[in-house]
């Protein structure tokens, strides 16, 4: 089909052959055109993103304490960074975070995706139901209403309570904060699923049937079509949450009252970043701070792709 | 390759006339923007009939919030031409804000100051000399000298203090009655106190919610600076810190002591606390803070009748104790309009009806004038007693606003949670608060 339009439309171009010189002028007209409808985001992007961006870079290296002229220290505060115990705990607290609330939530929305999928008398509703958190739940009201949830004699500890378990709110137990905050991660379980189930529609169904007339299970349609035709989608959702994840800052500071959490439960690295920055008018150490963020960001999403060689498949490639 | 099959489109005039509608949006949104950021124009000088609006911010809670409100009415009333914008936070939350705001040279036309970032506010140009306007515009012969130095920073005064408070422990006297345990009387010695904690905490285990003896001192960076001066050593000595990192583990070692008696509210119960004051609940029967939030604590939810006493001391030479002035006032370098700023504070620091307002809750006034419109309720009346009992045993001093005073403050605080969880031992506390304490005062 493609084959046939590009032959019609190349006719145009060869009558009009003689007039070389007047097809890169045209060309021109459309680049223009395409900057000049850029150009109210082109600006705000350089000086609002790509500007500040290099600013920070170049905090990075300075002692800066957002008074005087930033001093230049080099590698200073890179460091500093490795020998500074917060640092250390940050990471370690958005790492759990990271590698404990991520798949969950990928895994309950794919979970969710799947029984939706069946299209039933109300999935419609469940679908809007599900997706509502997550375009609320990382704003400040919804952090609020969820720490006051767990608090002593809240919600959460009556239902506890009735289920034998100790009483106690997990606002102020630095074991229990993290779990909460990974709930509330849980949660907002509703966009990944709508992504997924997008994904699922795209399943042809045949497949299934033909795994049905040989005899496979459900578990093994599972593991043999859904989980392979999904993994483009998997991958996608995968990489955009972790990097989200990595960024989490709102739901930390209203949750913990603005401090890091009960003995630095929740210390999570933007919020560690946020205190250094603001608190302590040591802006320098926290573009540091920043920008072994985004390396680090960086290496996981480049060992994403390196990786997604191994186990991502999209139909369509090699006649697989 | 594309763009051959869009070859007859871009020879048809929709195309170009689309072209230039969308230069022109661009241009529009472009201008529209700019608009936006050039923001209000400068005014020239002060004219009393010129409309002025003036943004203050503090920090406190609701009851000093009604209070301000009250004030602000007042001057407004007496001012037409000049509206006040006002926002109030907690503490920590509101020096984020204001040091964003001072990155930005955006900071309220008035603020509230502390000795915490007087030195950074002041040093590095972001709060107004003050000295212009002092005899002048703002009147200062009702006010203490040695207070109105109090806020100055290498000689010139960059905030006017409208009150100083001192330290007080706060007792509810009822619920101790009800527990069956007496007030201490006269001189009450550090183990005498941590004895007493854990008397009341064994008696309160009996009412629910638990009743314990107080919160964890241990984390009050101004006890520590009277314990501090109680051993004989400054917080502040020249350019360095005055003490050692063990006599620091030392004062820690103490919050072992009380958590493990169960003397003291379980820190766990004291972070879902927030936002009320444990004394105001009556989830204590005694807590060391500031004399002035006598009426705050009795404003609680539980209503506590509460009576002022010294805080702890082994010597009866060597109190510790100081004069903190506060709540000061300072005038942002960005202001437009510096002149009714200044008329701003002098109302807010001398005016006696405004003094009437707020009582003894911000502490004794820095202004006679402001203290003699008081007309003392009760409570008024017992801070003013408790002031006078202690105005001879001064023996301490504040620490000087130093660079990094704010950090060290709440890096103490922070840390010292630590310690009442348990996360950290006193020496592994103290060693992180030098560290940080040795970026953080250069």
């Amino acid at each position: 089909m493609t084959v046939d339009t590009l032959a019609s439309t190349a006719t145009p171009e060869a009558q009009s052959a003689p007039h070389v010189e007047r097809r890169p002028r045209r060309r021109w007209e459309d680049i223009r055109a395409g900057y000049v409808f850029l150009a109210p985001w082109l600006i705000g992007f350089v000086l609002l993103t790509a500007g500040p961006m290099v600013a920070s870079l170049y905090l990075a290296f300075t002692d800066y304490n957002l008074f005087t002229e930033p001093e230049w220290v080099g590698f200073d505060n890179f460091v500093r960074l490795w020998s500074d115990p917060d640092y250390l705990q940050a990471w370690k607290v958005t790492a759990t975070y990271v590698l404990v609330g991520t798949p969950l939530k990928l895994a309950a929305a794919l979970g969710v995706a799947l029984i939706l999928n069946a299209a039933f008398r109300g999935s419609g509703f469940y679908r809007s139901a599900f997706y509502l958190p997550s375009l609320v739940g990382a704003s400040v009201s919804i952090a609020v209403v969820w720490r006051a949830m767990f608090i002593d004699d809240g919600p959460v500890d009556s239902i506890q309570q009735f289920f034998g378990f100790p009483a106690g709110g997990w606002v102020g137990d630095p074991d229990k904060t993290m779990p909460m905050l990974i709930l509330l991660a849980v949660w907002q379980f509703g966009a990944p699923m709508v992504i997924f189930l997008a994904g699922l529609k795209q399943v042809p169904n045949e497949l299934y049937e033909a795994a049905s007339v040989d005899g496979a299970g459900p578990i093994r349609k599972f593991r043999a079509i859904t989980i392979p035709m999904l993994s483009p989608v998997i991958f996608f959702n995968l990489l955009l949450e972790t990097i989200n994840a990595f960024q989490v800052f709102a739901s930390a500071f209203i949750i913990s009252g603005g401090t890091g959490g009960p003995a630095r439960s929740t210390l999570f690295y933007t919020l560690y970043l946020y205190f250094r920055g603001f608190r302590d008018f040591q802006m320098g150490y926290a573009s540091a701070m920043a920008w072994v963020l985004v390396l680090v960001i960086a290496v996981i999403t480049v060992i994403f792709f390196r990786s997604s060689k191994f186990w991502v498949h999209y139909t369509g490639d090699e006649g697989r | 390759m594309t763009s051959r099959a869009f070859t007859s489109v871009t020879r048809s005039a929709t195309r170009r006339g689309a072209m230039t509608a969308g230069a022109i949006l661009a241009a529009g949104s472009l201008a529209i923007l700019t608009g936006c950021a050039a923001g209000a124009a400068p005014a020239t000088t002060a004219d009393p009939d010129e409309e002025v609006t003036l943004n203050f911010a503090w920090w406190g809670d609701a009851s000093r919030a009604e209070r301000y409100e009250a004030a602000i009415d007042l001057f407004e009333e007496q001012n037409p031409n000049i509206t006040i914008q006002t926002s109030f936070a907690g503490f920590g939350d509101y020096w984020t804000a204001r040091n964003t705001e001072a990155a930005s040279r955006t900071l309220p036309d008035v603020f509230q100051m502390d000795l915490a970032y007087l030195a950074e506010y002041g040093g590095f140009g972001h709060v107004v000399p003050l000295d212009d306007y002092l005899g002048d515009a703002i009147q200062t012969d009702a006010i203490d000298p040695s207070l109105v130095e109090a806020g100055a920073v290498d000689d010139e005064i960059f905030g006017l203090a409208s009150s100083s408070s001192t330290l007080a422990t706060l007792y509810n006297g009822p619920l101790l009655e009800q527990l069956g345990i007496e007030v201490p009387d006269g001189q009450v010695t550090w183990d005498e106190y941590d004895e007493f904690l854990a008397e009341v905490a064994a008696a309160g285990g009996s009412l629910d919610p638990t009743v314990y003896g107080s919160l964890d001192y241990t984390q009050y960076f101004w006890l520590f600076q009277i314990w501090l001066g109680q051993q004989g050593l400054t917080f502040i000595d020249g350019d360095e810190l005055g003490f050692e990192q063990s006599n620091l583990a030392d004062w820690w070692a103490r919050s072992a002591t009380i958590q493990e008696s169960g003397a003291v509210l379980p820190p766990e119960r004291q972070a879902q606390l927030e936002g009320v004051d444990a004394l105001g609940v009556a989830e204590i029967a005694s807590d060391i803070s500031w004399a002035n939030f006598l009426p705050r604590f009795t404003e609680g939810p539980a209503s506590p009748e509460l009576s002022l006493a010294m805080p702890p001391y082994d010597d009866a030479d060597n109190t510790g104790m100081f004069l903190k002035p506060g709540l000061m006032l300072s005038i942002a370098t960005n202001s437009e309009h510096p002149d009714q700023a200044a008329a701003f504070i002098d109302f807010l620091v001398n005016d006696p009806e405004v003094g009437a307002i707020f009582g003894m809750s911000r502490g004794v006034p820095s202004s006679s004038t402001a203290a003699d419109g008081i007309d003392a309720s009760e409570l008024d009346e017992k801070i003013l007693a408790y002031q006078e009992e202690v105005s001879d045993k001064l023996d301490g001093a504040a620490p000087p606003a130093v660079n990094g005073l704010g950090t060290l403050e709440q890096t103490f605080v922070a840390i010292s949670q630590d310690v009442a969880y348990g996360a950290a031992t006193p020496d592994e506390a103290a060693e992180r608060w030098f560290t940080e304490a040795e970026n953080a005062l250069k």
